[in-house]
Formats: C-alpha cells, structure tokens, sequence
C-alpha cells in the first residue's frame, strides 16, 4: 500500500464515498422529484420547452416524453448507487442542458412569468433570478452539476449496489 | 476496505462510464416511448403545429405585471416604453423613443407597430401612476397576444425622481398673421357641424375627441400634403381645454413635426383677411 501515489492514494479514499452518497442523494431525490409530475403529465412540460424558443416544434414532443424518464432513471441510479458514473454521466449532461436554457432565456430575456408554462413557483424563480443573483435557478444547478462532477470523479458506488455487487464478484 | 483498492488512478472506470450512461439514456427512451404508446393520453412524437405560446395566462389572468425603474437599466436595448396617456400629456413630457399608445375609453390604440419589435422585448407601459387606462393597455396588450408586458411602477413620476431624461415637445403656438407667413395647411379642430358652417379655404376637419382615435383616412391626407399644419379652433378655449392644442399634440405625438396651433382661432383668422368658405363635406 505505501507504494501507492498520493493522487491514487486521494482518488480512493474512503471519505470520497461518503460524501459522494449524500450528493447522490440530493441530486437524485431533486431529479426523481422533478421527473414525476412531467411524465404524470407532458403536455404542460412540452410547453415550458417551447416557452425557451430554442428547438423547432416538431421536436418538442419527443423531448418531452423522453427526458423525464432519463432523469427518473438517472435520478434513481444515483440513489441506489447502481451504475453510479454512468448516472453522473447523464446527470451532468442534463445539467448542462438546462443551465444553457436557463442562460438563453435570460440573456434573451425570454419572459416566460406570463404564461402558463412553468408552474407559478418556477416561474418565479426565473423572475427573481433576473434580480437576485445567488438564489437562482441557475445557480442551483450549477451547484448540481458541481455535486454531480464529484461523484462522477471520485465516487466508486461503495455506498450503493455497485459496491455490492463489487463484492459479490469477488 | 484498503484490499478492494485499485492501484491505479480510475481512468478505465470513467471511461467506461459513458457506455453505462449510453445504456441508461437508452433503457429510459425504450420506457418513456412504451409508456408513452400504451397510456391513453399519450404525446404524439412529432408535432405538427406550432405552440400557441401567445395566449394569456390562465394562472396570472386579471394580474398585472409590474416592473420598477430598478430593473430597467438606462439605455437598455430591448426595453420598449409605451405612453398610455392621452395626446397633450404625452407631447408635453414623456420618457425619450416611447411609443404613442392612447388608451382611449372606447377603442383600442394600433398595435401594429409591435409587429416590428424584435424578439424578447420588454414592453413597459407607463402614464399616470396607478391609472386604470395604464392597467387596461397591459391586460389588452396581453389580450393581443403580446408577452413580455409590465406597467412601470410609479409612471412618469418616478422615471422623473429617478433622474433620467424626459422629452418635452409641446405644440407651438403661433399668431394668425405670423401664420400666413408660412404658406399654411389649415386643419379644423371644431366638430363637423361648425366646420361645415365656416372654414377656412382648403382645412381638413380633424375635430377633437378623447374616446375615439383621429380617422386614418385624414391621417393620411396630412401626411400627403408635406405642409406645415396650422391647427385652429372657435378661440374660445385655452390650454388644456383647447380643441386645436388637443388635436396638434395627437398629430405631434403621431409623427407629425410641424404643427402649430393658431392663437385666437378662427376668430383671429378671420381678422388676418383669410377667406371663409361654408362647406358640407364631411372629413
């Protein structure tokens, strides 16, 4: 074991894990939360993508139907800690997604409180960001994405199926 | 724990981590598109029509937005004032490049020119402070599919206590015999009855109203003429009450920059030796 760099040494410690559960359990519970009410109902969720006025409608639907379950799924892997980097993977790129769309409607200016896309507390959100900086819809995910980056690069799912199953094998 | 260490940094495992993300993606697309297909109320995949993202809102119908000067940077680009005042109010003072917009009792002002806005503009109505008209252009604003909508909070007023700049174009006002200096187009700011009864030779009638917008028509005949335009009444009423200062600050506020109101009216241009002519022609 003392042959062992300090970066490996770093990269495998055991705190890593224990962080990295309670950021997968934060970032999964928000996903798996957001997730239900747009696959109970897409109809409104296609709206709100249409609201940011950055894809072409006849897209929209598609997007609509498949991205709650991605974050459902996603957001379920990272609880469970079952695939837990491919899970980081897609979370992280979700993240992106939205934190570009947050940005294009703010840079934009895209009102979006006028209307019925988000619910009235989303849209609020999106109305305070525009005047508090710090609180905002933007920088909750970037502080998401941040959470997400660490479990991906230093969480092995010890804390989770993979590190059962890991065991298992062995 | 220390025994199921890797000895090595985890490139391989975070590699291999966009597969497992890849087969994620793909099991949830398999779910969501099943699900989609079996429940009763499912999406169709590809839509055919645009979203009518332009109709009001259920959840914010009867509430109007309000804006304060604080989030309205000076010199923001895509902000769009919009005077809901009548004419002389506006003519008189108003914040510099807002559009004309009167809310009028009766009929709604032209929205037409919102057409040209480009996307993404803040439209910010403003006027009076707390003056139903100002309420009334956002709902029908709103009404007319136009988002992005506010009422400035505080009007005028608090543009002016902020500081910022404001532009005041009142009509001049001129004597009948200076007037005639001016090889002038004459336009009748009396209602139709008295014009027909007497008016100077060549005025269009152009009567004063408060409820109702001025006729595109004789709109468009002024702007024809590429005169400057002397606006007279009976003479018997000054300032804010005047008929001929009503209707010169509307032409000023519609675009029109040389509009003078003849001081003493009709009476006056009578006494300059300008003909009087009856006429039955109705504008």
């Amino acid at each position: 074991m003392s042959t062992e760099s300090l970066p490996v040494r770093f990269v495998h410690h055991y705190s890593h894990s224990v962080i990295g559960l309670y950021f997968r359990l934060v970032v999964g519970l928000v996903f798996i939360l957001a997730a239900i009410p747009k696959i109970v109902d897409p109809g409104p969720f296609a709206w709100s993508i249409a609201m940011y006025q950055m894809l072409h409608y006849s897209n929209i639907h598609l997007l609509a139907v498949i991205l709650p379950w991605v974050e459902l799924f996603a957001g379920i892997c990272l609880i469970l800690g079952l695939r837990t980097r491919g899970a980081a993977v897609v979370v992280c790129g979700m993240l992106v997604m939205f934190i570009l769309a947050i940005s294009f409607a703010i840079i934009n200016k895209i009102e979006m409180s006028g209307c019925g896309c988000f619910s009235q507390e989303g849209a609020r959100a999106l109305e305070a960001h525009r005047s508090e900086m710090g609180t905002s819809l933007l920088v909750r995910d970037l502080a998401m994405f941040f959470m997400t980056g660490y479990v991906w690069l230093f969480d092995r799912g010890r804390l989770g199926l993979d590190g059962l199953l890991e065991r298992f094998k062995k | 724990m220390e025994s199921d260490r890797p000895r090595k940094l985890p490139f391989r495992e975070l590699a291999l981590s966009w597969v497992w993300a890849l087969v994620i993606v793909a099991c949830s697309t398999g779910v969501a598109l099943a699900f989609n297909a079996l429940r009763d109320n499912g999406l169709p995949l590809v839509r055919r029509a645009p979203f009518d993202l332009y109709t009001d809102c259920p959840e914010l119908s009867g509430e109007i937005p309000m804006i304060t000067l604080r989030r309205l940077p000076v010199g923001a680009k895509k902000v769009v004032y919009m005077d809901a005042r009548m004419a002389l109010a506006h003519v008189t003072e108003h914040i510099p490049g807002a559009l004309f917009m009167p809310m009028y009792p009766i009929d709604l002002p032209d929205f037409s020119t919102l057409a040209n806005l480009p996307k993404g503009t803040w439209i910010v109505v403003y006027g009076t402070d707390n003056l139903q008209s100002n309420k009334r252009l956002v709902t029908a604003l709103m009404g007319k599919t136009v988002r992005g909508v506010y009422l400035l909070e505080g009007g005028l007023k608090a543009w002016k206590a902020a500081g910022r700049p404001t532009v005041k174009q009142p009509p001049q006002v001129l004597s009948a015999p200076k007037a005639l200096e001016f090889n002038p187009f004459y336009v009748d700011a009396r209602d139709e009855d008295a014009f027909a009864a007497g008016s100077a030779r060549g005025a269009v009638n152009l009567p004063f109203d408060t409820t109702l917008p001025p006729e595109k028509k004789v709109l468009a005949r002024l702007r024809s003429m590429k005169r400057p335009l002397f606006v007279y009444d009976d003479g018997t009423k000054k300032d804010a009450d005047s008929p001929a200062l009503g209707v010169a600050a509307d032409l000023m506020a519609r675009g029109f920059t040389q509009v003078t109101v003849i001081e003493g009216g009709l009476p006056a241009l009578k006494a300059a030796g300008i003909k009087i002519v009856k006429s039955k022609e109705a504008p």
